[in-house]
């Protein structure tokens, strides 16, 4: 007799199968564990959500009278703070990501241990928490635009802007591939975390927050272009300011690395997350 | 019950590896990864032979599982027994998803719940209401379901006014009534529980059997349960499966089982001599050569009942020219609790044998089936011991009542306490 089964247990496979089907059952899980996230970061706290933008704004007037009034960093047409911020927003929201989804096999080691859901559901959710910080930063963002334009700037924003929500979506991705491939490796070694991490702290510099791409000297180019994050972040100002070092096939190899890097990122994890709790 | 098989293992096998990760683990999976991956040959550790048993070429492997297969029935429920390390809770592991077998399929169908511990993922800084909701979606429920029964949860749970706050406020008996409630009112098709049912108070347990009774009787329900009260197993299981050391043993009605299992562990327990040298029990300084369990006299184990007083003795050997040993005895209920452990005298010690025999008296323990292990303890040292672990069982048997008393006794001690009620006369003045 044939029987049709709902699911079936096997060994751990070498290539992991997702099931997005499965993925939308769980949706309420993500929105939940999104929701906690949020709750638990502002619950017991004086400034609450004001949090979101002093950090960014603190280092922004940190990173001004740092790079524009010591070293004096050229920053073009656009105002110092605008640049600064605009590229410290979208770097924080990518190392915060990377940082907070490497934990996802020890943080949540005790619910792994007992119940099942798709476990990829974790570093999602904690993507989608830390874009909607983003999206709150983005408003920031917005208003000092507005004061340095009210002010006499006369900054115009490329029509290329309509394509945001697509950056956005790339960096997202490009963070989670990036977490997950961190994640993955340090499941069973923990050292791994620390390292990954402190070269992730290290590509800071290899990404033109604090510098235009435009005035990176030619030896340095190639290195500093080969970061996928490079092409996102200025495509991202000529979005905004109209100027940026960025051209079509920077950005195609921005692309195409993040959705490479997403495929690795999905499979290691995936691999990865089918026995974790027997070594964790 | 119907006879529609909802769940199916066939050929279960799950190898653990033992000791702690480190540096030296990294070097042997990197071999291990180059045997398999680079040089094409099979995997060194842990091979399946054709026949299906089993070997471990290096110590620090195990097979918590070995050819487990078995079948569950719409609406059964499937009583887990056997010792502790036989296997039972990676069996619930790998049933419940959050590992996977070495090898073997299980195939089923509806939807699964585990409440391998009541109140996974409850965060301190939620309030009730939304750690229900928490639980609940982790649990597989969706936000409608929650809805649908939060009222009734809520209810259950008898916490009604501290709903809205953080659980961290929380005793912890309210915190447990609060999970158990969400755990009651999940919408599985299967549930897996593993002694999730000792937590709380005996009237609130009581609540939760019934209610989860009621939820396999009714709603036709299928349970996958571990239990280590034989009691339980053999009033609320329909069927039971034995494991030892990762096998199944015996499968069936829960009395014959559990009477199996009570029989097995006693035939085999009471008397355990290592005779050959190469196989002796113990370490580089101790040899043990038996341990045995009598009632008076050597070999004498008639029938162990509340009264009865109990002799553990044991002979080993030294092997270190000078030491200082002194042994300690543990005593473990069937659930793995300590209920206590007592130590010898310390005796200078030559290479020769060494005899030591500890009582424990009548009137002290309660019914219920017990465990013993020796500790070794060399030099006063609390580094340098030698552990022979549950190397005895036995099995305590009620006496029927001389007292006006018909219930169980509760607790693993029934010590015959000077106790005693009078009439207070009092004074009448006229």
């Amino acid at each position: 007799m044939k029987e049709n089964w709902s699911w079936e247990i096997k060994p751990a496979s070498r290539i992991p199968e997702i099931k997005i089907s499965e993925l939308w059952q769980y949706k309420d899980l993500l929105l939940r564990f999104v929701k906690r996230d949020h709750i638990v970061s502002y619950r017991q706290t004086i400034l609450g959500p004001l949090w979101v933008f002093l950090e960014p704004l603190i280092a922004t007037y940190v990173y001004f009278y740092v790079f524009s009034g010591i070293l004096k960093v050229s920053t073009g047409e656009v105002p110092p703070q605008l640049f600064f911020l605009s590229g410290i927003i979208l770097w924080t929201y990518f190392s915060d990501v990377v940082s907070s989804i490497s934990y996802s096999f020890y943080q949540n080691a005790s619910i792994f241990a007992k119940v099942y859901f798709p476990r990829i559901l974790v570093p999602i959710s904690i993507n989608v928490s830390k874009l909607s910080r983003l999206g709150i930063q983005m408003l920031m963002l917005i208003g000092m635009y507005i004061y340095f334009n009210v002010n006499g700037q006369g900054l115009k924003p490329s029509w290329y802007l309509l394509f945001a929500p697509v950056l956005i979506l790339f960096t997202a991705l490009l963070s989670l591939a990036v977490g997950l491939i961190i994640a993955a490796l340090s499941a069973r070694y923990r050292d791994l975390q620390n390292l990954m991490m402190f070269i992730i702290r290290l590509l800071m510099f290899a990404t033109p927050i604090f510098y235009p791409f435009a005035q990176v000297d030619e030896k340095f180019k190639m290195i500093i272009g080969l970061n996928p994050l490079t092409p996102l972040l200025e495509a991202w100002r000529v979005m905004l300011f109209g100027s940026g070092a960025v051209n079509g096939l920077h950005l195609l190899y921005g692309i195409v690395s993040t959705l490479v890097l997403l495929v690795i990122g999905v499979i290691a994890f995936g691999r990865v997350e089918q026995n974790v709790i027997d070594t964790i | 019950m119907s006879s529609r098989i909802v769940i199916e293992a066939s050929g279960l096998y799950k190898l653990y590896r033992l000791g702690a990760m480190s540096s030296g683990a990294f070097k042997k999976d990197l071999s291990r990864w180059w045997t398999v991956n680079v040089m094409g040959k099979e995997d060194p550790f842990g091979k399946i032979n054709e026949d299906g048993s089993t070997e471990t070429n290096e110590q620090q492997f195990m097979w918590a599982l070995q050819n487990v297969s078995f079948n569950v029935k719409e609406g059964e429920v499937l009583g887990i027994i056997g010792k502790n390390g036989a296997g039972k809770s990676t069996l619930l592991k790998i049933l419940s998803r959050v590992t996977r077998p070495t090898k073997g399929v299980v195939r089923g169908k509806g939807h699964i719940a585990s409440l391998l511990e009541v109140g996974t993922g409850f965060h301190e800084e939620l309030t009730g209401r939304e750690n229900i909701y928490l639980n609940g979606n982790i649990m597989g429920m969706t936000k409608k379901d929650v809805d649908k029964r939060l009222d009734e949860i809520v209810n259950f749970s008898g916490i009604e006014r501290y709903i809205d706050t953080p659980v961290k406020r929380y005793s912890s008996g309210m915190y447990v009534r609060l999970a158990f409630a969400v755990a009651a009112h999940l919408n599985a098709d299967i549930l897996i529980i593993d002694e999730a049912l000792s937590v709380g108070d005996a009237d609130f347990q009581r609540k939760c059997l019934n209610k989860i009774r009621e939820i396999s009787v009714k709603a036709g329900k299928t349970i996958i349960l571990v239990s280590h009260t034989m009691h339980t197993v053999q009033s609320f299981c329909h069927r039971a499966i034995l494991l030892q050391k990762g096998s199944i043993i015996e499968e069936g009605l829960p009395d014959h089982v559990v009477h199996k299992y009570l029989h097995a562990i006693q035939a085999k327990d009471y008397f355990n001599e290592y005779a050959d040298d190469d196989v002796l029990a113990g370490d580089a300084d101790i040899r043990v050569k038996k341990v045995t369990l009598d009632t008076g006299s050597v070999g004498d184990v008639e029938s162990i009942n509340v009264n009865t007083t109990l002799y553990i003795r044991f002979e080993c050997k030294s092997v270190n020219p000078e030491m200082d040993l002194a042994v300690g005895m543990y005593l473990f209920s069937v659930e793995g609790e300590c209920i206590f452990n007592a130590l010898s005298n310390s005796i200078k010690t030559s290479e020769g044998t060494i005899q030591g025999c500890c009582i424990i008296p009548g009137k002290l323990l309660n019914d219920g089936s017990y465990f013993v292990s020796l500790a070794f303890i060399k030099n006063g040292s609390t580094d340098d011991i030698f552990y022979l672990e549950e190397c005895l069982t036995f099995d305590v048997e009620d006496v029927p009542g001389q007292l006006r008393w018909y219930g169980n006794y509760s607790g693993h001690i029934r010590p015959a306490l000077s106790f005693s009620l009078t009439e207070k006369k009092s004074l009448i003045v006229t």
